[in-house]
């Protein structure tokens, strides 16, 4: 495994690490792209970014994480790009500088929580992206996850995780000014309602032939939620790979989740872009610009 | 301007670290900063202070580096490979690598809770600095396991994840047993400091033994200031709980600055 720190920006002043594996690049594989897990920096929480990228590599796959303008150890952009635009624009800008340095130009997006707004958003418009990952991505409530819930009524798990909830909405309220400041003006989502999500991921998996891969914690209530959630009638399911780990927090907080979490993508990604078995796909690094 | 990313030390072991250095045209001075983060979740709380604290030290005209420790961040090193000796060599690496890059004659290191722990047992192990800034340190290993200990219970999973495998992690993070025995032999008053010409105590706590800290320093006869803060909030973002703001930062420059003046 390497890693190499490459920037990119106008003025290189976003940051990312590129782990690629010992061997040569197979340019049939695509590369996979992760960022910043709401206002933490690109290694992910509890380092998670930094673990399945060098699984990856152990895995034959390449990947490049990344801080998003203004996070991490990345400088505020001074190009004027309207804040619903910025992170989109810093993974299109992503690609193109790993890119430039691999020639691959095949590359999947990992989305963790809020970074999933970006990932689909390019997913959908940008033929490069070949693939996602969404990790506690778009959930909303169906009636059969309030049929559920009404039936937990009773269950300890239940109330637990509820009142631990409200209690760290209260004690967020008194959150300093050490990453609230940060949080304030770079940290909004637009969320697709759900009609909308369900067609476009009939869009990404029909039309556009791009595989996906969902992981949910106890977020769901239930597994039969996501299939509730996402009932379209031309979604090809053929292309939806889901996984729910229900006695896992949002966070993935044991190591013992974390690593099925990252088996899982590895797995996926191993099942939906399989090795070059020729072995004429392969490439050399470019030493070029934008490299420390 | 934005921090410049690099990779130092051992080829096989490489480190992380972002540098800030004094703008074009500001007065350059001989010494050049070292930050040491502090470690597990309170290492992702800070890592956004601390690169507001990069660029303030820097924009009073110092070469500023900030690093990962072995087995952390983006540094080498799988999580459950990290040792307390390792980081703290990984301090002194720091500092050679600050001094080669900066031309700086001087080192100053800044540490954060573990980090300023690490950051005195560099100077302890050989280390010479010209001053010593210590933020919230860990004085007594066993309090500050005592305090991850009592954070971990409130989280139910982990807590039947160290039924399953006890002693193995903690808060979510690989926490192998020499890790916990070596944290929980940490007494920072055993350290003999004279190698730095002044140390700079910051407090947020009301008791975490910064006193005696400060008198057993006083009696080796290592110049030390202890400047107590009472913060107005408390930073309780998410179930970490830790006290991690960015309240102390005029404190924090204005303790380094002192160390200049020596």
């Amino acid at each position: 495994m390497n890693e190499r720190i490459v920037t990119f920006g106008l003025r290189n002043e976003l940051v990312g690490i590129l782990t690629t594996p010992e061997s040569a690049l197979d340019l049939q594989r695509p590369i996979v792209l992760m960022w910043n897990v709401g206002v933490n920096h690109r290694v992910g929480p509890f380092r998670f970014n930094v673990d399945l990228a060098r699984h990856l590599a152990a895995k034959g796959f390449a990947t490049y994480r990344f801080d998003k303008s203004g996070l991490g150890d990345s400088d505020f952009r001074r190009e004027a790009v309207p804040e619903a635009e910025s992170e989109a624009l810093d993974v299109t800008e992503a690609m193109d500088v790993v890119t430039r340095r691999t020639s691959a130009e095949q590359f999947v997006l990992v989305g963790y929580c809020s970074s999933v707004d970006a990932a689909h958003q390019v997913t959908m418009v940008d033929p490069r992206v070949v693939g996602a990952v969404h990790i506690e991505g778009y959930a909303y409530p169906t009636p059969g996850s309030r049929r559920r819930a009404r039936r937990n009524l009773l269950s300890w798990s239940r109330w637990d995780r509820a009142v631990r909830r409200r209690c760290v909405r209260i004690l967020r309220r008194r959150k300093s000014s050490s990453t609230s400041d940060v949080a304030g003006s770079i940290y909004s989502r637009r969320i697709p309602t759900q009609e909308q999500f369900a067609a476009d991921l009939a869009t990404l998996s029909g039309e556009l032939a791009k595989p996906h891969l969902f992981i949910y914690s106890s977020s769901l209530n239930g597994a039969e939620q996501f299939s509730e959630m996402f009932d379209h009638p031309d979604i090809d399911h053929s292309r939806i790979v889901f996984e729910h780990y229900a006695d896992a927090d949002h966070t993935f907080y044991t190591v013992d989740h974390r690593e099925m979490v990252i088996r899982s993508v590895a797995e996926w990604l191993a099942n939906a872009f399989p090795r070059d078995v020729h072995g004429l796909g392969g490439c050399q690094m470019n030493d070029g610009a934008g490299l420390a | 301007m934005g921090a410049t990313p690099l990779f130092f030390g051992d080829a096989r072991r490489q480190l992380y670290g972002a540098y800030d250095e004094p703008a074009a045209g500001t007065v350059s001075h001989d010494t050049a900063v070292v930050l040491a983060y502090p470690a597990f979740p309170e290492y992702n709380k800070a890592h956004w202070l601390f690169r507001r604290l990069a660029l303030r030290i820097a924009q009073e005209g110092f070469f500023v580096l900030r690093f990962d420790y072995f087995a952390t961040g983006d540094s080498a090193g799988s999580s459950e490979a990290g040792t307390l000796d390792q980081w703290v060599d990984d301090v002194t690496v720091a500092a050679d690598e600050a001094r080669d890059l900066s031309g700086a004659r001087d080192i100053t290191l800044v540490g954060l809770r573990l980090g300023a722990t690490l950051a005195a047992r560099a100077v302890d192990g050989g280390l010479d600095v010209r001053g010593l800034v210590l933020w919230d340190p860990v004085v007594i290993g066993d309090d500050y396991m005592a305090h991850l200990l009592a954070r971990a219970r409130i989280h139910r999973r982990v807590r039947l994840q160290q039924r399953r495998r006890p002693a193995e992690t903690l808060l979510g993070y690989p926490f192998p047993d020499e890790l916990r025995r070596a944290i929980e032999e940490v007494d920072l008053r055993e350290l003999k400091l004279n190698r730095s010409r002044r140390v700079e105590l910051i407090s947020t706590e009301d008791e975490n033994h910064l006193s005696s800290l400060a008198a057993a320093l006083e009696r080796v006869g290592v110049p030390t200031e202890l400047t107590r803060i009472r913060l107005a909030q408390t930073d309780v973002g998410g179930q970490e709980n830790v006290r991690i703001s960015a309240e102390p930062l005029d404190a924090v420059i204005e303790a380094f600055l002192r160390t200049e003046t020596t």
